[in-house]
């Protein structure tokens, strides 16, 4: 009998503490949910790079450079400014996902005008989906069904509150381009072999660069796609991918990695065996982007 | 499927808790080898064939010790069947050929060889119940990662098919929760920016060299000991009793107390299986005698200790893997033991002559800081690419070295996740010091009331839920010793 009070004792002290977290969750999921239902990857950086964009005068950029690392390698605001007197601002992050590129051109729209949009598309290839983000079913599971577990690096916007922290100096004196002086060449040959294979650009990227789209035409913005040289990173595949879209919807594109005019020299224009491009690398494709600018714009 | 993923301790574990539980006693074998048969086709797939043939081996060998007496050659053909099985999966591929060796064959093997050789040893008697051989060396929660047991400490009660009681379960998923702190709120944490930095160290100057050398000792620990965790927490919640693979291992005095609190079970395994075998072989002991009577008693002491102590450095690193940074991970370890074995008395002369005393708390830092020095430079070996590019992250750390410059670099972790694992790893170190004293926190909090005890453990939940490295944003990371 004593033994059979223990047991159910025992029982009754599990569910109640099982029962107790889920109470607990489920009440602080109103807390991390989002008004706006956001699908935000990387809330520091968007928030960064809203706290750079709003500290420039309002409606002082021509340019908005937005993508991931490939993005922040390649072009040189400074040196654009020299070539076509256009001012411009660098947006992209380390490894930025599609949803943020979106997060942080609405926040540049706020006070900006800029002439063009250059959306660096290495970002499309990026997986986008912020629910399945790890090789973890149940974790999946808890994401999808409670906001505490989705949103739970939001305690990040509260520190920020405490401990206000904008990227680093350098980078913000060259207007987010990150300088890169190191050299490792690039020895793999040729790495666009034509073919009519194309690498699919994932549902959700699409609609992000949808929302993209309309979000320029409904800001008076040309939208502009450029694939900087990166052997490591681009092919005819990707490139077919993009085209597709592009054409589909009127949208300039330059694959600068089929023009030789851009003239980089794999043995001293990377600096890390054709990942990225460094400073020299930078200054070609800028130089590039700045004659087509003249030319076209 | 791994022990940090929620679909292990939320679905996994409670699923096999519950069938062992349910099914009568005698039968629970059959449902703890099932469970460590799926886990292991979970983790491994087809692979399982050579754990398969790994225990037959093992099974058979203790049989024919047995039969046919205790023959070195019986004992040799078994350990050296397994052995090559280990050595052909796991490092053909230096040889230009490829084969996929299954996840937990570096520990399996320790364990098969730790059983044929207590058989040969007559430590343990040879094992008539296959079923045995296979709970000890598939057992899930230390299949991919260890502890190294030995047959005598966990074979009994993995067959027995003791009810589970509410303490243990109770006690067991606290340790997997801990655990699962230390993983998600500290190592995956710290893991983008010691990937970057070691994968680009040529990018960076010595101070962000430093700041991921210190990193990755933080992440290895925290990653190893919390695994460790949640396995012992499962093995408790069966009534298993693994043994510890960490204790407090900051705290040690020198390299050598380092090692036996740091991956406890691998350096006891050495001892017995390598060490002691080495320095009591004829050669070695002949060796020594011929020593002694040229140079002394004095050094000659040293003759047998030292060549054994080679071996089981050179072991050692190449258990982890046919890479030159382990070997050399190996032989700086061996060089740095060996100058304290012969230093030892020296110094301790010294030391008195001098007045230093140990207990004192200068020295006390002293000691600490010596050995986070020696632990975070074999780590820094331990992760690079190669020992020239270990070496050149040493030298930048030493001629290249400006602090101001952190802040001119994106380092792939932001600050407030520095600043969190900061906090984390002070309270994993506090939580340490606590248990140097003796103190077992768990049970202190099992003797509290209990809205003070469920306090804790939602606190702690919680910080795992908000604080924890996952999702978007974060990258999952394996764990760094089932690759081993």
């Amino acid at each position: 009998m004593k033994d059979k009070r223990e047991f159910y004792k025992r029982i009754i002290s599990c569910v109640g503490f099982m029962a107790g977290l889920i109470v607990i969750l489920m009440v602080l999921s109103f807390v991390f949910v989002r008004s706006d239902g956001a699908e935000i990857y990387d809330g520091v950086s968007i928030r960064n790079k809203d706290h750079e964009i709003k500290s420039e005068p309002d409606n002082s950029i021509d340019v908005l450079f937005l993508g991931d690392s490939e993005c922040y390698s390649s072009f040189n605001p400074i040196e654009l400014l020299d070539i076509t007197g256009r001012t411009s601002y660098v947006c992209g992050t380390s490894a930025q996902r599609i949803c943020d590129t979106y997060a942080i051109l609405n926040n540049a729209f706020a006070t900006q005008s800029p002439e063009v949009v250059v959306l660096e598309t290495n970002c499309l290839y990026r997986r986008t989906k912020t629910d399945d983000s790890t090789n973890d079913s149940v974790m999946n599971a808890c994401i999808k069904a409670l906001p505490v577990f989705a949103n739970h690096s939001d305690w990040k916007n509260v520190a920020a509150k405490l401990i206000p922290s904008y990227g680093n100096k350098k980078d913000l004196e060259n207007r987010g381009f990150v300088t890169r002086y190191g050299i490792k060449p690039y020895e793999g040959g040729a790495y666009m072999h034509k073919t009519d294979d194309v690498d699919d650009i994932d549902e959700n990227t699409l609609k992000y660069l949808s929302l993209i789209y309309n979000l320029c035409e409904k800001n008076g913005t040309r939208l502009l796609l450029v694939s900087v040289p990166s052997p490591k990173n681009w092919s005819y595949e990707k490139h077919n991918g993009v085209n597709e879209w592009a054409t589909a919807h009127s949208v300039s594109y330059l694959d600068l990695n089929l023009v030789a005019d851009v003239g980089i020299d794999w043995m001293t224009d990377t600096k890390d065996g054709g990942d990225h491009l460094n400073a020299t690398g930078a200054g070609k494709v800028t130089g590039y982007l700045g004659e087509w600018f003249v030319k076209n714009l | 499927m791994s022990y940090h993923l929620l679909t292990y301790s939320v679905l996994f574990l409670p699923i096999v808790i519950l069938l062992y539980q349910l099914a009568p006693a005698k039968a629970r074998w059959v449902v703890m080898l099932a469970a460590d048969y799926t886990f292991f086709w979970l983790i491994s797939g087809k692979l399982i064939v050579w754990l398969l043939a790994a225990t037959l081996v093992t099974y058979v060998t203790g049989l024919m010790l047995e039969r046919f007496g205790r023959k070195r050659y019986i004992v040799l053909t078994g350990v050296m069947i397994n052995l090559f099985l280990l050595i052909a999966l796991k490092y053909i591929g230096v040889f230009g050929l490829s084969f996929v060796a299954p996840i937990g064959i570096s520990y399996y093997t320790l364990q098969a060889i730790a059983y044929m050789t207590d058989v040969y040893r007559g430590t343990i008697k040879a094992e008539r119940k296959i079923a045995k051989i296979a709970l000890y060396l598939s057992f899930f929660p230390q299949i991919m990662e260890g502890p190294i047991s030995r047959f005598s400490e966990t074979a009994e009660s993995l067959y027995a098919g003791s009810d589970i009681s509410f303490e243990n379960l109770v006690y067991g998923y606290q340790r997997i929760i801990w655990g699962l702190f230390k993983k998600m709120l500290i190592a995956d944490r710290l893991a983008p920016l010691v990937s970057k930095v070691f994968s680009h160290s040529d990018n960076y100057d010595g101070s962000a060299i430093c700041l991921a050398m210190l990193c990755y000792t933080m992440q290895l620990y925290m990653e190893f000991s919390g695994c460790m965790d949640i396995v012992m927490g499962s093995g408790e919640i069966f009534g298993v009793k693994l043994p510890e693979n960490f204790r407090q291992p900051f705290f040690a005095k020198n390299a050598g107390d380092f090692w036996h609190r740091w991956h406890i079970t691998l350096g006891t395994w050495l001892k017995d299986y390598v060490f002691y075998p080495i320095s009591l072989a004829k050669p070695v002991k002949k060796l020594a005698k011929k020593v002694k009577l040229k140079a002394g008693i004095g050094v000659s002491k040293f003759v047998a200790p030292t060549i054994a102590l080679f071996f089981v450095w050179i072991t050692n690193g190449l258990w982890h893997g046919p890479k030159e940074t382990y070997i050399f991970y190996g032989m700086y370890y061996f060089v740095l033991i060996f100058i304290e074995n012969i230093t030892e008395t020296p110094l301790k002369k010294l030391k008195a002559r001098i007045n230093i005393k140990e207990e004192s708390t200068g020295y006390r830092i002293f000691t600490f800081m010596k050995l986070f020095l020696i632990v975070n430079v074999g780590e820094l070996f331990f992760r690079s690419d190669s020992v020239k590019a270990g070496v050149s992250m040493i030298r930048s750390m030493v001629t290249d070295f400006h602090i101001t410059r952190l802040t001119d670099i994106t380092l792939g972790v932001d600050i407030y996740d520095m600043l969190l694992a900061a906090i984390c790893i002070i309270l994993v170190f506090a939580v340490d010091v606590i248990h140097e004293r003796g103190v077992s926190i768990r049970e202190k909090l099992a003797g509290m009331r209990l809205p003070v005890r469920w306090g804790v453990w939602y606190a702690v939940i919680l910080m795992i839920v908000i604080f924890g490295a996952y999702g978007a944003g974060y990258t999952m990371v394996d764990m760094i010793y089932a690759a081993y």
